[in-house]
């Protein structure tokens, strides 16, 4: 199992490993405080300033998976994979008008969750418990697929186990993270995201100046792209591929980048990172310089044009990225940059696991199960519940084929754009009832999954075409991503159900609650 | 205002159509790919820009 081992990079990708395990460990007295209480051990106590926050969502959001995935997707079809750049562009503006607001009121009635946020807004125990529901179902294959990118990078290293062996090395990386996550909380993966983020951009901004350079320049890569696309389009590999898009990719491409913005920031994870800012200030100020993150990932997503045109050999397309830089570096930087992917794996899945598990104590144990919970109690099952959540990723790379997970976390997206009408409307008004917002979720979860399905698999979009009952035939002249038409019909629903249905329950916030005091 | 800095690169990064095409090239780099990277950085001015008249406009009405 180690006869084709790279023993340099190995080298070099174990000391980066143990070196922020021993940060994660440490992590645990950094700005010291009790680690007993859930708003210490899973919002880092809301003490994170501009900086640390900065460091932490990068980290956090911009996944191992990602680093594999938005490039191999540009590997196999080119163009349409770009669109996490128009994704990523349009987040920020929409997150500085309103995670401002989410802030404030969280802050102000110490909300950890959507599910806590939602509860106090509407007064609907029913909407808080489908809010948390759906956010831990898309976490779990999330985490997930974070262990697939681990596993890549390791087996680029030459590791080649044999039936449960296979796994072994990415169990003992996750019972480590496991480990510290356990102790230290959310302060471990915002140190580890220090060490990570520096790292990630040492190596794409390496891979951007040296790979072109070999390669003959971005002229030539361009060109070898272009040419190996044209050969499998000819080849009918794929129905559409090139280096810019096809008419029927368009629509697509706009509704992918608008759906899996609403869903971004729905995920527990994206939320856990927000909320343990210290300030509306510090978030306003991370709106406009995580975009630098967003760059990076545009650089990344062409590394998937420079492996074809390397002409590196794939088993699947999520290879292209460690094969490419297996071909590009000496081993000891080919070591570095997997370390790299590899802590992009560790920071996310950490953050998931406490984010979910928050929610699960908060959402799902407190309001059902226990109600009167202390917050030492609280503490203690979210410890238990972020391990838990680990140990179910691992089975579910372990006895699950990959795809499944990919599939999972496809539909994760268009799950999690769901609760973006509860949420987001719920920080401007409190006109939605959270009857109408829970009929409107639940119409948006049963069309989002049922349009993804097909014989041959899920897939994320679906042409906006239909013979529909009292209507008749109904053409759009176009496909679209199936979260955003979802989320479409869920709000419609809602905003019907809501002028019916007048909402009594109480609203335990106040307008000056969501006050982000601007000129602070 | 404010609210119009905000929009604006988000229209355009919608915009496929505009920028789907591959010249003029930029150093190789066919149109579609150095527009979408170039307009990141922009979004980001327009994000700042818009902080800074929103703050002023606070600052203004106390």
């Amino acid at each position: 199992m180690f006869e084709r081992l790279n023993v340099v990079a190995t080298i070099v990708f174990v000391f980066f490993f143990a070196l922020v395990t021993v940060l994660g460990f440490l992590a645990s007295r950094w700005k010291a405080a009790d680690l007993g209480h859930i708003n210490e051990w899973g919002l880092g106590g809301r003490r994170f300033g501009a900086w640390i926050t900065w460091f932490l969502l990068g980290g956090d959001l911009y996944t191992a998976y990602t680093v594999i995935a938005i490039p191999a997707l540009v590997y196999g079809v080119g163009a349409f994979g770009f669109f996490a750049v128009p994704y990523t562009i349009i987040i920020y503006p929409f997150l500085y008008l309103a995670l401002p607001r989410l802030w404030a009121v969280s802050h102000k009635h110490g909300y950890m969750t959507a599910g806590d946020f939602v509860l106090g807004r509407y007064g609907n125990g029913w909407l808080e418990l489908a809010v948390a529901l759906t956010g831990i179902l898309a976490t779990m294959p999330y985490i997930a697929l974070q262990l697939v990118g681990l596993e890549k990078v390791i087996l680029a290293l030459g590791f080649s186990g044999q039936g449960m062996m296979q796994h072994a090395p990415i169990t003992i990386a996750f019972v480590v993270l496991a480990l510290y996550t356990y102790k230290s909380g959310l302060r471990a993966p915002a140190m580890i995201a220090f060490v990570k983020d520096a790292m990630i951009y040492v190596f794409i901004i390496a891979a951007i100046v040296i790979i072109p350079y070999q390669l003959g320049g971005f002229g030539a890569i361009f060109a070898a792209a272009d040419k190996a696309f044209a050969a499998k389009v000819a080849a009918h590999a794929v129905p559409a591929a090139g280096l810019t898009l096809a008419p029927a990719q368009i629509g697509p491409y706009i509704t992918l980048a608008i759906g899996s913005a609403m869903a971004l920031f729905m995920y527990p994870h994206a939320l856990t990172g927000t909320l343990s800012a210290s300030s509306g200030r510090a978030i306003r100020f991370n709106t406009m310089t995580l975009p630098a993150y967003s760059f990076v990932l545009g650089l990344i997503a062409l590394l998937g044009l420079m492996a074809l045109a390397a002409g590196v050999k794939v088993g699947t397309p999520q290879d292209a990225v460690p094969q490419l830089v297996l071909w590009a570096f000496p081993d000891w930087f080919a070591g570095f940059c997997f370390a790299a992917i590899a802590l992009g794996a560790l920071v996310p899945a950490a953050v998931m696991s406490i984010g979910a598990a928050n929610t699960f104590t908060r959402n799902v144990w407190k309001p059902f199960i226990h109600p009167a919970m202390t917050p030492r109690e609280e503490s203690a099952l979210a410890k238990i519940v972020s391990l838990i959540v680990k140990v179910g990723a691992l089975f579910v790379i372990f006895f699950m084929p990959t795809n499944f997970a990919v599939d999972l976390q496809l539909l994760g997206g268009v799950w999690m754009a769901q609760i973006f009408p509860a949420m987001i409307f719920g920080l401007y008004t409190r006109w939605f009832s959270g009857w109408a917002l829970l009929v409107g979720w639940a119409a948006g979860m049963i069309v989002g999954t049922s349009l993804s399905w097909t014989e041959k698999a899920w897939v994320p979009v679906h042409a906006l075409k239909w013979d529909l009952p009292l209507i008749g035939h109904l053409d759009f002249g176009f496909a679209a991503y199936n979260g955003l038409t979802a989320v479409v019909l869920n709000i419609v629903v809602a905003t019907i159900l809501s002028l019916v249905l007048r909402s009594k329950a109480p609203d335990e916030t106040a307008p000056a609650d969501y006050e982000d005091s601007v000129a602070a | 205002m404010k609210y119009l800095l905000l929009l604006v690169p988000c229209v355009i990064a919608l915009w496929a159509p505009l920028y789907n095409v591959a010249s003029p090239e930029i150093a190789g780099i066919p149109f579609f790919y150095w527009f979408q990277l170039v307009l990141i950085p922009i979004s980001a001015l327009t994000i700042y820009a818009a902080d800074r008249v929103g703050r002023a406009r606070a600052c203004s009405s106390v």
